[in-house]
């Protein structure tokens, strides 16, 4: 009975001095691998253009219907997006979302993205549905050129 | 290697033609008829029936010198013999092919001979309106052609109630724009008829619908020259000449680097080395000779061990290639093919009229290509693209211009590989530029 | 029926596709044949109903032993021809051909409106090689403007020309065309104007890929998101789609149908719909919409109730209304169903109440001539497109005015030489005048004369002999025909039809005979519908009141006990009778008309004079601001219920949303107060009610009976739409103001009056639905007024001049003489459509 004892303290104190794997969170965050899908993330080109064009696919592909979207023509002098086209509506609501991740194979312009960012608690529960301006990244954080759109014909 | 009848040839289409229309002189009305010209037609006239006329033709075997071959005497017979609807016939003058100028001593210096001819065409199609479409930068010709028809008619041997037999013609001179695409038969018509250059589909081919959707014979100005003889001479004397399936003459357009471009009217049947080297005092500078389109810049070239080919209507046909317009460019060894499809492509892309997909795209994407090959910015598979390109657009487009635009490369391609690749692998041109930069 | 209405059998022979024989008609094109027998080959330029133009050089096919393919869509079917559609060489035609047209097509699917319904994505999924060999740049045009609905986008033009085409051939106006050559080709409008024809629309359907799009639904929404539903709309004839989400419409197209798989727009659909049923029927959007019951409460005021008090109190009122007290007017544009239930409330629940619904025209006569006149219609348009028809005589139509879906078919019909067309008119416009002869002017009073004449004539006999001195060509033209067609407008005098003209007409076409058939032609949605489901006075949904079986029949249907009417006044006398106030009740149901009635004063005097008025509407206007109960209805595609075209053909009505608000279907409505008026036939369902309908046209000789069905897709394949035209106006005298590019400032009479106005109630109009479809703003033509050159010389006026028309505050200028539509008799004026802003 003994011998049991003592194997089992053993196991106990070879783990004291093991590197610990509990983590101090909220102080200290676990490191993310790089395919997590967190909170989506809109991107933008590097002159800091939305790259969203509106076009729906990920609201199209998505199977819990929690992407809704509303397209608009961009003023060309004061365009919001690449194209004639930009969404000025956009919002996934992170209740109906699964995550799953098909918004983010979807997009033709790698405009959304599935972020790190995984803290989505919120105290009402309105507060779910995030718009675009929650989830666009900054306008210096682009990449990318635009596509070139420029005229090359005589006519 | 030459036949007597080759080498004791004279000219006959181009019989007094020397230099230009500004050198030269221009055969009037008197001087046609004291060599015997409107006798023939008189004769059709006043002593034989349409069908007569139609049967000569037919019986001569007088093939289309326009590019195709095919035979004027089978085109006019799909006529119908009944004047139901007007009948009409259009002389295409439009000599738009690069590297094509037989038609042009004709137009500017015995445009009677033509005349006659589109009269004998009209008597024979029961036609009572001839159209002669001549481009626009042909101003002499189409300047004599006018200045011919006036004094026909001041002669009345056109109008009302011709020589008393009751046949009524009228001929009229068209100026095209200078399109190239409306030298095609069925765009010319749709450009007399004041549309676009487009071409029509076929069927209705234009002996049913034609013209304003009637009956319509179109040939060529040289056609209908030989047509004017063969009435005069009788078809026995035009078999005599050439060979036996391509008989007649025809007038060789040689240009290029050879030492004495111009035209030569020879019998069909004289090889393109006796072309090159006998007529046209063989190639420039003694380069060595390189590559030659054997007819117009729209048919696959021939090359150095082809040289021998009979240049009649079938000789051609077994590399592939054709006697087309019989204009012959001659490139020798300076001259990049690349550079020279590249120059010819352009020429299809900005001539392609942009009516149906093939045509319309195929060029500009093998211009583009070419253009990057010539200026060095080719990738590994462009070579067999443009390869794959031409086998999309032959035989795909509306009209012959999609397949024209690939004559530069189809045969070019596998033989001259290595220079192609070269502008690949060297990312450039590999020759010395002797000639103007182009583009 | 006569047996023109029997196709003639087709002339099958044995084509062999693919190794297997299959029976396809003789001389039909090939390409159609094989998409008709359900053999798919992808194509982009060819269009069932416009020519061949061959230059996508997608459909080629390979004809066994020819080494080079062909296009299937040049070819004609015939006997013992041999294709392969699967062979090696087609299919590397296919796919070389959708590499060429996409090297240069911009990669902006996400963008382009068309994504989703794109020919150019399908047919690259299906036939195209997946990946791109081209690295060099992509041809880029620039972006013009020219029209205010349609959205052109040339990157993405592949060239097929359809919408040159269509133009040409279809709306009859070269108004597109190809510009540039080679790849820089480029489809524009000439003078870069607008696409200004009222068809203009069908270019966006016809459009395989996205270069022409549709601007009121740019960007609006995806097309896969669309709920779509078959139906009706309530303001033109035949079938459209609407494409809605969550109540809100978002486009309107011609029927879709189901292919690969999902319903989508037919890109070879054969249906073209107008303008007006594209865009104008945009007025479901605004948000102006009654959505709950009202009823007076006392000084002018309305508030808002439940159905339940608002039912009611109408069924109070209607049960209250003593004998001849009780007035129903129905909307042209009601469904037969509202019809019929509209006539078994007067009818049948109330005691001997009145009904009818010819408020459109003025007077009396021209109410009873019109009645009678589609009493009569017979005329049939899907025989004319086949060709029964050897002769067709427009009689005073204005077709492209007052129904330009109508005037499409007519005019395909004389174009493709199916018929041969005369015109007897008082104004001639160039879209018939082309493809018309003989073409006869005359004043329009003195055109029943002419009619008179004419038929006078030709029961004399049928030989030149018996020709009127001045009308040979037109006699000899009728005379030599067996079989034609007599199309009557009763629009084009505006509500003033000239009550003579019909009798004319209708004995015009007995006097030539058996063969020969008549339609009258009317904007007005459903007066077929109103005729034949019993809501005008003279009329039951079984035959006329004074028949006493179709009395008795009509009382089993309606479950209650009729009687023989004294007396069967039409709108116009009801109008009359309720403005002196022998009305108690007036049920006004969708009485858009009325709005912009030209007797104003009468209405509100009506108004004002009756008891209880209950008004079924979806918009406030002022006569719902006057009624007592107001009781919100539905839209074309929140409804069910059946329409009936101008020609006869059934279209059903279908919802596919539920109304906005507490709004309901007007049947419910309807069944609801019949219910409450305790009704002993109770309907459930607006088919139950068709049903009814159905029994009561036993006689199919108004309808062909396999329309009947309630199928959607049996019904869609019918095209016919007729407009809706806008306004009825009283004749104006002409007043001349002074000269000015500018309408005065003030109303400066001038002599020179005693012109008649002829005037076109153009479709493209501003009304009490249309005017509240922001798109269609941008379609409305300029106002004008054209004169005779010869009147205007007389009167001193020249082109741009403005003139006011007295009886309205309308100013116009005179546009163009020397460009008038078309020739004018002396001394007639004509006006296009003043605008007016609704009150």
């Amino acid at each position: 009975m003994l011998v049991d004892l003592f194997k089992g303290f053993a196991v106990t104190f070879k783990h004291i001095f093991r590197p610990r794997v509990t983590l101090e969170y909220p102080e200290v965050k676990r490191p993310l691998p790089p395919y997590f899908r967190g909170r989506h993330r809109l991107q933008r080109y590097e002159n800091g253009l939305e790259r969203c064009v509106g076009c729906a696919l990920c609201a199209a592909v998505c199977p819990s219907e929690a992407i809704y979207l509303e397209a608009a023509e961009n003023d060309p002098a004061n365009p919001v997006s690449a194209g004639e086209r930009y969404a000025r509506v956009y919002q996934i609501h992170q209740l109906r979302c699964i995550w799953c991740g098909f918004c983010e194979e979807a997009c033709p312009e790698d405009a959304i993205v599935m972020g790190p960012d995984f803290e989505l608690a919120n105290y009402r529960r309105d507060q779910f549905i995030c718009d675009k301006q929650a989830m666009l990244d900054p306008p210096d954080k682009g990449f990318g050129k635009e596509p070139n759109l420029k005229v090359n014909t005589a006519l | 290697m030459a036949t007597a009848a080759i080498q004791n040839y004279s000219p006959i289409l181009t019989a007094g033609v020397t230099g230009t229309v500004y050198s030269g002189s221009v055969e009037s009305l008197a001087d046609y008829q004291a060599k015997g010209g409107y006798d023939g037609y008189k004769r059709a006239l006043q002593e034989q029936t349409p069908d007569d006329v139609l049967a000569l033709v037919k019986e001569a075997n007088i093939r289309g010198r326009g590019g195709a071959g095919f035979p004027a005497g089978v085109k006019w017979g799909f006529i119908p013999r009944n004047r139901n609807l007007p009948h009409y016939v259009c002389v295409n003058a439009d000599e738009s092919e690069p590297g094509t100028f037989s038609n042009r001593p004709i137009l500017e210096q015995r445009p009677h001979l033509l005349l006659e001819g589109a009269a004998l065409a009209a008597y024979a199609t029961l036609a009572e309106t001839v159209y002669i479409y001549i481009r626009k930068e042909y101003y002499e010709g189409v300047r004599q052609t006018q200045r011919a028809i006036d004094d026909a008619y001041a002669a009345g041997l056109l109008g009302r109630n011709i020589l008393g037999t009751g046949f009524n013609l009228d001929i009229h001179v068209h100026t095209g724009a200078g399109a190239y695409i409306c030298g095609e038969e069925t765009a010319l018509i749709e450009s007399l008829e004041g549309k676009r250059g487009y071409p029509r589909l076929r069927p209705p081919f234009p002996a049913v619908q034609g013209l304003y959707n009637c009956p319509t014979v179109i040939n060529n100005v040289e056609t209908l020259a030989i047509v004017a003889e063969v009435a005069r001479r009788g078809g026995d004397w035009f078999k005599s000449l050439g060979t036996e399936k391509s008989p007649g003459m025809t007038v060789y357009s040689i240009s290029g680097h050879v030492r004495k471009p111009g035209n030569y009217e020879l019998p069909l049947g004289v090889t393109m080395r006796e072309l090159i080297y006998e007529h046209a005092g063989g190639i420039r500078d003694g380069n060595k000779f390189k590559a030659v389109f054997p007819g117009g810049s729209s048919v696959p070239m021939l090359f150095e061990d082809e040289l021998d080919v009979v240049m009649d209507f079938d000789g051609p046909r077994q590399y592939g290639t054709f006697l087309g317009s019989t204009g012959i460019i001659v490139m020798d060894e300076t001259v990049c093919l690349v550079w020279a499809a590249l120059n010819l492509m352009h020429f299809y892309w900005d001539e392609s009229c942009g009516q149906c997909t093939p045509c319309r795209e195929g060029t500009g994407w093998m211009h583009k290509i070419l253009k990057r090959l010539e200026h060095g910015q080719g990738v590994q598979h462009d070579v067999d693209l443009l390869l794959d390109i031409c086998k999309n657009i032959v035989g795909r487009s509306i009209c012959a211009l999609g397949e024209f635009s690939t004559g530069s490369l189809v045969r070019t391609i596998p033989r001259f590989r290595d220079e192609f690749q070269a502008h690949v692998d060297q990312q450039g041109c590999p020759f010395e530029k002797k000639y103007t930069e182009f583009r | 029926m006569t047996p023109l209405n029997v196709p003639p059998p087709p002339d099958n022979v044995t084509v062999t596709v693919n190794g297997a024989p299959m029976q396809l008609p003789k001389g039909k094109n090939l390409l159609q044949a094989l998409l008709d027998v359900g053999h798919y080959i992808p194509h982009y330029c060819y269009h069932p109903r416009l020519s061949v133009a061959g230059n996508c050089r997608l459909c080629l096919i390979e004809l066994e032993g020819r080494p080079k393919p062909e296009i299937a869509c040049n070819m004609v079917v015939a006997d013992g021809l041999k294709i392969r559609t699967d062979s090696e060489l087609v299919d590397s035609c296919r796919k070389g051909m959708m590499e060429f047209l996409l090297i240069n097509h911009p990669l902006d699917c996400p963008i382009c409106d068309r994504g989703g319904e794109c020919m150019l994505q399908r047919y690259s999924v299906e036939y195209g090689w997946g990946t791109a060999r081209t690295i060099d740049p992509r041809r880029r045009f620039h972006k013009p403007q020219f029209d205010p609905l349609i959205d052109i986008e040339r990157n993405r033009c592949i060239m097929c020309t359809r919408c040159v085409r269509f133009c040409d051939e279809i709306a009859g106006e070269h108004v597109m065309g190809v510009f540039g050559h080679g790849n820089r080709n480029y489809i524009g409008t000439y003078g870069n104007g607008p696409v200004s024809n009222p068809f203009s629309g069908n270019v966006i359907d016809i459009c395989p890929v996205g270069c022409l799009t549709s601007k009121p639904f740019r960007f609006k929404a995806r097309v896969w998101e669309l709920r779509q539903t078959n139906t009706t709309t309530r303001t033109c004839n035949g079938a459209v789609t609407a494409w809605t989400r969550a109540g809100k419409l978002y486009r309107v197209t011609p029927p879709t149908r189901r292919r690969h798989g999902a319903y989508t727009i037919d890109e070879d659909t054969d249906e073209f719909i107008s303008n007006e049923a594209r865009f104008g029927t945009h007025y479901a959007n605004h948000d102006d919409r009654l959505t709950t019951p009202m009823i007076a409460a006392g000084d002018g005021a309305q508030m808002t109730t439940s159905w339940k008090s608002a039912l009611e109190a109408a069924a109070r009122a209607l049960r209250n209304a003593g004998r001849g007290e009780a007035c129903f007017l129905a909307g042209e544009r009601s469904t037969n169903e509202e019809f019929y239930l509209l006539g078994r409330l007067a009818r049948g629940l109330c005691r001997a109440g009145h009904i009818d619904w010819r408020m459109r025209f003025t007077s009396e006569a021209a109410a009873r001539a019109a009645g009678d006149a589609l009493r009569a219609s017979d005329g049939d348009l899907d025989l004319l497109a086949r060709g029964a028809y050897g002769a067709t005589l427009m009689i005073h139509a204005d077709l492209l005015g007052t129904a330009p879906d109508i005037a499409l078919r007519i005019k395909e019909a004389a174009r493709a030489g199916k018929t041969r067309l005369a015109l007897l008119d008082a104004r001639v416009d160039e879209f018939f005048g082309r493809f018309a002869d003989p073409v006869y002017l005359e004043q329009p009073e003195a055109l029943a004369t002419a009619v008179n004449n004419l038929a006078a004539a030709l029961e004399h006999g049928r030989d030149e002999a018996h020709a009127p001195a001045d009308g040979a060509p037109l006699f000899n033209h009728l005379a030599q025909h067996e079989q034609g067609l007599i199309v009557l407008g009763l629009d084009a005098a505006g509500g003033a039809l000239n009550p003579a003209l019909v009798p004319a007409a209708l004995r015009l076409v007995q006097a030539l005979g058996a063969g020969w058939q008549f339609l009258a032609v009317t904007a007005a949605r459903n007066a077929r519908g109103a005729v034949a489901a019993g809501a005008q006075s003279d009329r039951l949904p079984t035959g006329p009141v004074t028949d006493p079986e179709a009395l008795r029949s009509t009382s089993e249907l309606y479950g209650a006990p009729l009687e023989a009417p004294e007396e069967t006044p039409a709108a116009p006398e009801l109008l009359r009778r309720a403005a002196a106030g022998q009305f108690k009740v007036l049920f006004l149901h969708r009485c858009d008309e009325l709005v912009h009635h030209p007797q104003r004063e009468l209405i509100e005097q009506a108004l004002a004079a009756t008891e209880t008025v209950i008004a079924v509407d979806i918009f406030p206007s002022w006569i719902t601001r006057h009624a007592d109960i107001v009781l919100p209805g539905s839209l074309f595609y929140e409804n069910d219920g059946t329409m009936t075209d101008i020609d006869g053909t059934l279209q059903r009505m279908s919802r596919g949303d539920r109304p906005r608000g507490d709004a309901q279907e007007e049947w419910r409505i309807l069944e609801s107060i019949a219910v409450l008026m305790s009704a002993a036939r109770r309907h459930k369902s607006a088919q139950s009610i068709f049903g009814d309908l159905l029994k009561a046209w036993n006689a199919p000789t108004l309808f062909r009976l396999d329309d009947l069905l309630l199928d959607p897709p049996s019904l869609l394949p019918q095209t016919n739409h007729v407009l809706l035209s806008r306004r009825t106006r009283p004749n104006f005298k002409l007043i001349l103001a002074e000269r000015g590019a500018q309408p005065p400032a003030q109303a400066a009479p001038a002599a020179g009056g005693g012109l008649r106005l002829l005037w076109n109630m153009h479709s493209q109009g501003p009304d009490h639905l249309g005017s509240r479809s922001s798109e269609f703003d941008a379609l409305h033509p300029q106002p004008r007024l054209e004169l005779n050159p010869a009147d205007a010389a007389a009167l001193g006026l020249a082109d741009g001049d403005w003139v006011r028309l007295a009886g309205g505050e309308v100013y116009l200028p005179v546009i163009q003489l020397e460009r008038a539509i078309g020739p004018l008799p002396d001394e007639a004026l004509y006006q296009e459509e003043a605008v007016e802003t609704p009150a």
